[in-house]
């Protein structure tokens, strides 16, 4: 693709994402494993927030939310369709992961992640 | 286990992903398909633009936000904010803010008084009227009011649109994680913040309907629906670096003191509070907004009286300009406050 350099760098890895879950979807691994997956995006920056610890137990939480979401959906409703089992898991870890940014534990690492991004080599 | 209807519909789910990758890549290159506009002025690197004829009593002088890049409101002749405001005969000034390289060391005070005053006196000058409108978007409306504050006497009406006034409001997640930042390792080496860190920001509130939900929705799309996202996705990863100094300003102000709510900004010598501002203001929010929350929003009128008019609206931070029934109802709105 000829866009932006960062957007090219973006959309092409998101795409293929969603193949990847789709293909797992296909193999019946549990919606758990989303999180290494997420992690493995190029320029994912929530991935890099998630290395510190705040951050990984909020999105284990939001993990645990989502999948618990989409198995009680698709109990409600047996003939849910791929795309629709999707935006239930992303809703629900975003809402989980929302409750999260209430606390300043998550902020804070959030924060840390942008700041060491810009002065890698600045002490701290 | 998968059912049969369940793998038939995977399986198409997947060739769909497929063909949407190579259509995508078919495309190439999107432009912006933008309004024609003439500059009028340059100062300090900034540019601003008149949209719409000279002399026009009908003027806007709209102050976008710094964090990304006012193209939003103009993105293609269905979705533009101006073209539809030009329909309804205003002439609209769009300040387009210097890179930020060029204006690293201007503060809060300094972007109202040494760029955006002397804009608007331009945009006065230009339009032929003693006083004009002002619409301010996002943090670009914590500088109208800024800006109305310290020249009360030249604006005519001021609208703030999602606009963040209380940066305490519970679920203003954006200023809470803004507020843990340590300002003195936030700038690079040029005394900026990189855009891209500030991308980063915005991507962490709900990272998994902004990384991975909307290309869900994008399954659907046909040709035209694709160059129009590809559009707004070339917006949304285009934020320009930010001024270093004005950074730690509004960082320090708003964030952290949350001056508006405590009576104003005061600088050495003089004070921006909104008591000052008695002109008309019509203030616009997003009911669905994750990154200005109606409740950062809604208190302005309060804090101003009995000359402040609510209007809000159910859609998104960018929703709300970009949206088809924003397009319908937004600028309508705006006209008739504006004129009526």
């Amino acid at each position: 693709m000829s866009h932006t350099p960062g957007f090219d760098a973006w959309l092409g890895p998101q795409v293929t994402a969603l193949l990847g879950l789709a293909l797992q979807y296909s193999q019946q691994v549990p919606f758990s494993k989303l999180a290494e997956f997420a992690a493995q995006l190029p320029g994912q920056e929530f991935a890099q927030g998630s290395k510190s610890a705040p951050a990984i137990i909020a999105c284990d939480q939001a993990l645990a939310a989502a999948t618990a979401a989409v198995a009680s959906y698709r109990n409600t409703h047996p003939q849910a369709s791929w795309r629709d089992c999707c935006q239930v898991w992303v809703a629900a870890f975003d809402a989980d992961w929302s409750r999260s940014l209430q606390t300043d534990a998550l902020c804070a690492a959030l924060a840390a992640s942008i700041e060491v991004a810009v002065s890698p080599d600045v002490p701290r | 286990m998968m059912n049969d209807t369940q793998a038939i519909e995977l399986q198409e789910f997947r060739e769909r992903v497929v063909a949407l990758r190579a259509e995508l890549a078919s495309i190439g290159q999107v432009t912006v398909e933008a309004s024609e506009r003439r500059l009028i002025a340059e100062l300090h690197g900034a540019r601003l633009y008149r949209y719409g004829p000279a002399r026009n009593p009908r003027a806007l002088f709209i102050i976008y936000a710094l964090i990304n890049r006012p193209y939003l409101l103009d993105l293609e002749p269905d979705r533009s904010l101006l073209r539809r405001l030009g329909e309804h005969g205003l002439s609209c000034y769009v300040l387009e803010w210097a890179p930020a390289r060029d204006s690293a060391a201007l503060g809060l005070c300094a972007h109202v008084e040494q760029l955006l005053t002397p804009c608007l006196q331009r945009v006065r000058e230009d339009s032929a009227n003693p006083q004009v409108d002002v619409l301010g978007v996002c943090q670009g409306g914590v500088l109208a009011l800024g800006l109305v504050s310290h020249c009360p006497t030249l604006v005519r009406r001021l609208i703030t649109m999602v606009t963040p006034v209380d940066f305490h409001a519970p679920d203003f997640h954006l200023a809470r994680l803004a507020r843990h930042l340590d300002t003195s390792h936030i700038l690079d080496e040029r005394a900026c913040v990189p855009g891209a860190r500030l991308t980063a920001g915005f991507l962490a509130l709900q990272p998994m309907r902004l990384t991975m939900g909307k290309y869900l929705a994008l399954l659907a799309a046909d040709r035209s629906g694709l160059e129009s996202f590809l559009r707004l996705e070339n917006w949304v990863f285009d934020n320009p670096d930010h001024p270093g100094a004005l950074f730690l300003d509004f960082v320090s102000w708003f964030i952290q003191r949350n001056a508006w709510m405590y009576g104003g900004v005061d600088f050495t010598t003089k004070r921006w509070a909104l008591h000052r501002i008695q002109v008309p203001v019509l203030n616009v929010y997003a009911l669905a907004d994750h990154i200005v929350p109606p409740a950062s929003s809604r208190p302005l009128r309060q804090l101003l009286g009995g000359h402040c008019d609510d209007f809000a609206f159910p859609a998104g931070h960018i929703g709300i300009y970009v949206s088809r029934r924003a397009q319908q109802a937004v600028p309508a709105k705006l006209v008739n406050w504006l004129y009526d």
